[in-house]
């Protein structure tokens, strides 16, 4: 049984959050070392958005300030999630790995089986969309949002995104996060997205239509705290793996902070993706 | 079934390397980017910027939201940066390792280049994987 360290639900601030996924990531790629599983919260509500996105088109970042939505850039793949009433979860791991093929589709499926588990412990049934996945309603703007946007893998409840992930990988480790939906909020979402001066898109029908969450699916409130512990149980059982809670070790929380300083809190990376 | 070449320089991160004396013309492999699925977008370094063995000088992001960072297999300056990709990314998985190669380096170090693998032994390293026949 292979040992995993574990970092419990925690809740911070946007540029930390990416810094610690970031530190984990880097120190395990120079340094080697467990893989490691981490749930996190967000002290308040924030977007991500993707390495490669450009948010002066895709974002109204005029009523993210008014909103006080901080806004940060991922050092992964994909497109904006705003993180509110949701569990970001991450996995920091070496690309090999007993539970799955080492490439990025092996990578996805064998972390989607835990999230699967997990969503059955709670009653909801979620399934992986085929390679081929494009969903019936085809007058989404696609273009900025993540769980707008379709894609094969993504995780479906009732042929809605549940949950919405991104990777980054480099010298053999991976590094995948995501944000599982305890609540959707479309109306918020179509604010934020809404760019060229108009009050909304016109997406929000759209967005409920492709969207749901842990709260739709059960009828019940569940926290972020109690999906952690659910999600955490359903790695261990569905990997066979033993969790062992741990915290960041001295070098992890020395990059954590020079990453915070000078990555994730710099206008220039959160705006265009330099830091310099 | 990936294409492997024997007029190519293989890296264990999945790059290849074509030397015409000082300079090494660089790409993915064949492999990788049926690995990696369809790229959508890709940022290379600029022209006379100056790049690391081992260490980062690009990113590729496919249709599954992955961000795969580029290790390079020389260090030198950057001289050429591929302009064809700016206007169909696609030759990348289409052609990745002629018309859809990134960028040149004048080397630094050709010693550098012993590291390498040749075709069979890269063809190798990936069975070692398990990926390929």
């Amino acid at each position: 049984m292979e040992n995993w360290r574990f970092l419990p639900f925690q809740i911070s601030n946007a540029f930390e959050n990416m810094a610690v996924d970031e530190a984990l990531f880097r120190i395990l790629q120079e340094r080697g070392g467990p893989p490691t599983l981490r749930f996190y919260g967000w002290e308040r509500p924030a977007l991500s958005v993707g390495y490669f996105q450009n948010i002066n088109h895709e974002i109204n970042l005029q009523r993210c300030m008014e909103c006080g939505i901080e806004m940060v850039r991922r050092p992964t793949g994909g497109k904006a999630v705003l993180h509110d009433r949701e569990l970001t979860y991450s996995v920091v791991s070496r690309e090999e790995s007993p539970f799955s093929p080492d490439d990025l589709i092996g990578n996805y499926q064998a972390i989607c089986a835990c999230l699967i588990q997990g969503f059955a412990e709670l009653g909801i049934a979620v399934n992986m969309a085929g390679t081929d996945y494009i969903h019936k309603d085809t007058n989404i703007k696609r273009g900025a949002i993540c769980f707008a946007s379709p894609a094969p893998f993504e995780l479906l409840a009732r042929d809605r995104k549940i949950c919405g992930s991104a990777q980054v990988r480099s010298r053999g480790c991976f590094l995948q996060h995501g944000s599982v939906l305890l609540d959707f909020d479309a109306e918020t979402n179509d604010l934020l997205f809404s760019c060229s001066g108009e009050k909304k898109s016109g997406q929000e029908a759209h967005l409920e239509a492709r969207i749901t969450s842990v709260h739709v699916e059960t009828g019940t409130a569940v926290t972020a705290e109690m999906l952690g512990k659910v999600m955490q149980r359903a790695f261990a059982e569905v990997w066979n793996i033993r969790l062992i809670q741990g915290k960041l070790t001295m070098e992890e929380e020395t990059l954590k902070n020079d990453l915070v300083r000078n990555k994730y809190t710099n206008s220039l990376w959160n705006g265009h993706g330099k830091t310099a | 079934m990936p294409v492997f070449s024997d007029d190519l320089l293989y890296s264990r991160e999945h790059v290849w390397v074509r030397v015409d004396g000082d300079f090494a013309t660089i790409g993915i492999t064949d492999y990788a980017q049926e690995k990696l699925g369809e790229v959508l977008s890709v940022e290379l370094p600029e022209i006379e910027s100056e790049i690391e063995r081992d260490e980062p000088f690009g990113n590729v992001e496919s249709a599954e939201k992955s961000l795969v960072e580029l290790i390079s297999p020389v260090s030198g300056e950057v001289v050429n940066v591929n302009e064809d990709i700016d206007d169909d990314v696609g030759i990348i998985n289409s052609d990745p390792q002629d018309t859809g190669w990134l960028i040149v380096v004048e080397m630094k170090d050709l010693d550098e280049l012993d590291d390498l693998l040749d075709a069979k032994g890269y063809h190798d390293f990936v069975l070692q994987e398990g990926e390929v026949d």
